[in-house]
C-alpha cells in the first residue's frame, strides 16, 4: 500500500530519477518536448508553416530540418506546432479518463448491488472496438478537442474502473475500513479518505499508459481523416496530409512519426519504471493498448 | 461442467445487449438526418418524407431499435440505405479478406513473439532480455501505420522485393497472396508481438521459480526440454488470456492496415461506411466485431474450463 511517494517531498522524486537514468532522460526528453511546443510561437517562424508553392517537397537540409510537405510547409515547424494539440489531447484524456474511471470504480466497487451492471456495460465497452468508435462518434458529433477527448475517454474508462475496483474490492475487507464502516464515519468520507489513497499509485502508473495511447489514438484518428479539421497542425493531421505524397516525400510522415514516437515511448518507459517503483504488486503485462 | 459452460455463454448475452444499445444510441446521437443526406440537395420535402418512412426513420427510436434488434437475432443485419445490399452479405463479401489478414498477423505473432519471450526470460537481465524488451516498449509507441508505410518505402519501393499496395486472394492465386501479405500482416502483427512478449516472459519468469522446474532439472531433463515442455505450458493460461483480450487490439489495427495497405476488408468497409453515414452498415458491423471479440474470449474461457478443473464460478 504505497502511496508514500505521492504525498513525499519533491526530493524523494528526484531520487526516485537520480536512481533511474532512462527515466530521468524520458522525464527530460518529456519536459524538452512540452516547452518547445508552448514555446512554438516564438521559436518557429509563422513564414515556415505557410503555404509556399515553390518550396514543394523539398528533402531534408540546412534550410528544413525536416524538409517540406506537398504545400512547401517546413515539416519541422509542423511538428513542433502539431506538438501542442497532441499533448493536450493526451493529458486531457489522462486526466478525464482516470478520473472519471475512479469515481465509477469505487462506487462499483463498494457498492455490491451495482456491481454487476456496471462491470457488464464496461465489459461492452470493451468489446467496442476503440479505433471505430472513435472515428464514428468524431465523425457523427463533429471532430472538435471536446469530441476526440469525449470519444477517447469513454475507451478508456473500463480500463480504470476494473483497476479502482480491483482495489476497492481488497481493501474494503482491511481492518480500518471495517473501523471506520463501525463509526459510521459517511461512505463518501471513507471512499474518499480510506479507500482512494490506496488507488493513487496504479492510477498514477495507468494513467501515464493512457496519455501515450491517447497520443497514438489521436495520430489514427488524423491518419484516417477524421481528427482535427485539416489544415490545424496535429501530428496526426501532419502525417495524414503526408499520406498522399508519401512515396516521393516520405520525410512527411516519417519525421513527425519519430516525433511521436519518441514521446510516446517516453511517456511508456516512464509509466513501466514508476509501476515498478510505486507498486512492485502490480502484475507486469497488463498494460495500455490501443 | 456444462453447466458452468452454460452459465458463461448465458453471461455474454447482457453484454451484447449492452452493445447493441451503445452502437444504436451512439449513431442517433448524430444531428444529420440520413434521409435528407441520402435525399440529395434538390430533393422535395415529400421526397425526404417519404425517404424516412421507407427506412423506418420516422418510427419512435425504442420501436426502431427493437425492430432492428429483432432482425439483428434472426439473422436480419438490414440493408445498406447506399447500395442497397443486405449488410450481412456486404461483410461476407469483404470478410476474407480481413479474416486472412489476421489469422496471418495472429500465426506471425505466436510464432515469433512467444519464443521471443521465452527466450527473454530464460536468459534473465541479459542483453537479449534487454533487447526483447526495449522492441517490445518500441512496438507500443510506435504507430502502426508509420511502421507500414516504412516497410512499404524500403521493401516494395526501394528494393523492390515485394507489392506495395493491394490484396489477391490466397484462393485464386497462393504465391502472390503470400507477396502481397507479408507487409500488412508484419504491420498488423507488430504491436500484437510487443503485448504478446512481454506477457510470455513475465509469465514464464513467475513459473521458472518454481518447485516444480527445479524437479524437472534435477531429473537430467535437457535446459531446452525443461523450458518447453515443463515451463512453457505452464505458462500459457495468461498467454492465451491476453491474446483473447488482444483480438481488440488486431481489430483496430485491422482498419488502418487496411487503410495503408489498400486491402478490400471489413475495416475499409466500417470507416467507408461511417463516413458516408450509412448507419445500418456501421451499426452492423460494430455489432459483429463485438461478436468476434466477445466469441473468442467466451470460447477461451470455456477451454479453461474443461482443461482446468480447479475454475468455478
Amino acid at each position: 500500500m504505497s502511496s508514500h511517494l505521492t504525498n513525499a517531498p519533491a526530493t524523494a522524486w528526484l531520487g526516485f530519477l537520480r536512481q533511474n537514468k532512462l527515466s530521468a532522460l524520458c522525464a527530460a526528453l518529456l519536459l524538452a518536448i512540452t516547452v518547445v511546443s508552448l514555446a512554438a510561437p516564438w521559436i518557429i517562424d509563422a513564414q515556415l508553416t505557410q503555404v509556399r508553392p515553390r518550396m514543394r517537397l523539398q528533402a531534408p537540409s540546412d534550410l528544413a530540418l525536416f524538409g517540406t510537405d506537398a504545400m512547401g510547409r517546413d515539416v519541422f515547424g509542423l511538428t513542433v506546432e502539431g506538438a501542442k494539440l497532441s499533448l493536450l489531447v493526451g493529458l486531457l484524456t489522462a486526466l478525464a479518463g482516470g478520473a472519471i474511471g475512479t469515481v465509477i470504480g469505487l462506487v462499483t466497487g463498494y457498492f455490491r448491488r451495482i456491481d454487476g451492471v456496471i462491470m457488464r456495460i464496461m465489459d461492452a465497452i470493451m468489446a467496442i472496438p476503440n479505433i471505430l468508435f472513435a472515428v464514428a462518434v468524431v465523425s457523427l458529433l463533429g471532430a472538435s478537442l471536446a469530441t476526440i477527448v469525449a470519444a477517447l475517454v469513454f475507451n478508456e474508462i473500463p480500463r480504470v474502473v476494473r483497476l479502482v475496483r480491483s482495489v476497492v474490492l481488497s481493501t474494503r475487507e482491511e481492518p480500518y475500513v471495517k473501523a471506520a464502516i463501525g463509526m459510521s464515519i459517511q461512505t463518501p468520507l471513507i471512499l474518499a479518505r480510506h479507500i482512494l489513497p490506496n488507488c493513487v499509485a496504479p492510477l498514477i502508473v495507468q494513467t501515464t499508459y493512457i496519455f501515450a495511447s491517447a497520443i497514438l489514438s489521436e495520430a489514427i484518428l488524423g491518419f484516417l481523416g477524421v481528427g482535427f479539421p485539416q489544415g490545424t497542425p496535429t501530428w496526426g493531421n501532419v502525417m495524414a496530409e503526408g499520406r498522399a505524397v508519401f512515396l516521393r516525400a516520405p520525410w512527411t510522415i516519417i519525421a513527425p512519426g519519430l516525433m511521436l514516437a519518441v514521446t510516446v515511448m517516453s511517456v511508456n518507459l516512464l509509466g513501466d519504471s514508476l509501476r515498478d517503483r510505486l507498486d512492485p504488486r502490480l502484475t507486469r503485462g497488463t498494460r495500455a493498448s490501443s | 461442467m456444462l453447466r458452468l459452460v452454460a452459465l458463461r455463454i448465458l453471461s455474454s448475452v447482457p453484454v451484447m445487449f449492452i452493445v447493441a444499445v451503445i452502437v444504436f444510441g451512439l449513431l442517433r446521437l448524430s444531428p444529420g438526418d440520413p434521409a435528407v443526406i441520402l435525399a440529395g440537395d434538390s430533393a422535395t420535402p415529400e421526397a425526404i418524407a417519404a425517404l424516412r418512412q421507407q427506412l423506418g426513420l420516422d418510427q419512435p427510436l425504442p420501436i426502431q431499435f427493437v425492430t432492428w434488434l429483432a432482425g439483428v437475432a434472426t439473422g436480419d443485419f438490414g440493408q445498406s440505405i447506399l447500395s442497397r445490399m443486405p449488410v450481412l452479405a456486404l461483410i461476407f463479401d469483404r470478410l476474407e479478406a480481413t479474416l486472412v489478414l489476421a489469422v496471418s498477423a495472429i500465426i506471425i505473432t505466436v510464432l515469433i513473439a512467444v519464443p521471443l519471450g521465452a527466450i527473454a526470460a530464460w536468459r534473465h537481465n541479459s542483453w537479449i532480455d534487454r533487447a526483447v524488451m526495449a522492441l517490445s516498449v518500441a512496438g507500443f509507441s510506435v504507430p502502426a501505420f508509420v511502421i507500414g508505410y516504412l516497410l512499404m518505402l524500403f521493401f516494395s519501393v526501394k528494393w523492390e522485393l515485394l507489392p506495395v499496395q493491394g490484396y489477391v486472394s490466397p484462393f485464386a492465386d497462393p504465391g502472390g497472396a503470400v507477396r502481397h501479405l507479408i507487409l500488412p500482416s508484419v504491420t498488423l502483427a507488430l504491436v500484437f508481438m510487443a503485448l504478446i512478449a512481454r506477457v510470455t516472459r513475465s509469465s514464464l519468469l513467475e513459473v521458472l521459480n518454481q518447485d516444480f522446474v527445479r524437479t524437472a532439472r534435477a531429473k537430467g531433463n535437457s535446459q531446452r526440454r525443461v523450458l518447453w515442455r515443463h515451463a512453457l505450458p505452464n505458462a500459457a493460461v495468461p498467454i492465451i488470456t491476453v491474446i483473447g483480450i488482444g483480438i481488440a487490439m488486431l481489430i483496430s489495427g485491422v482498419v488502418v492496415t487496411e487503410s495503408v495497405f489498400n486491402i478490400p476488408g471489413i475495416g475499409r468497409l466500417t470507416i467507408d461506411a461511417i463516413l458516408a453515414r450509412d448507419y445500418p452498415v456501421v451499426q452492423g458491423l460494430m455489432l459483429f466485431f463485438a461478436l468476434i471479440y466477445v466469441g473468442v474470449n467466451l470460447l477461451i474461457d470455456i477451454a479453461y474450463i474443461i482443461v482446468d478443473p480447479r475454475i468455478r464460478y
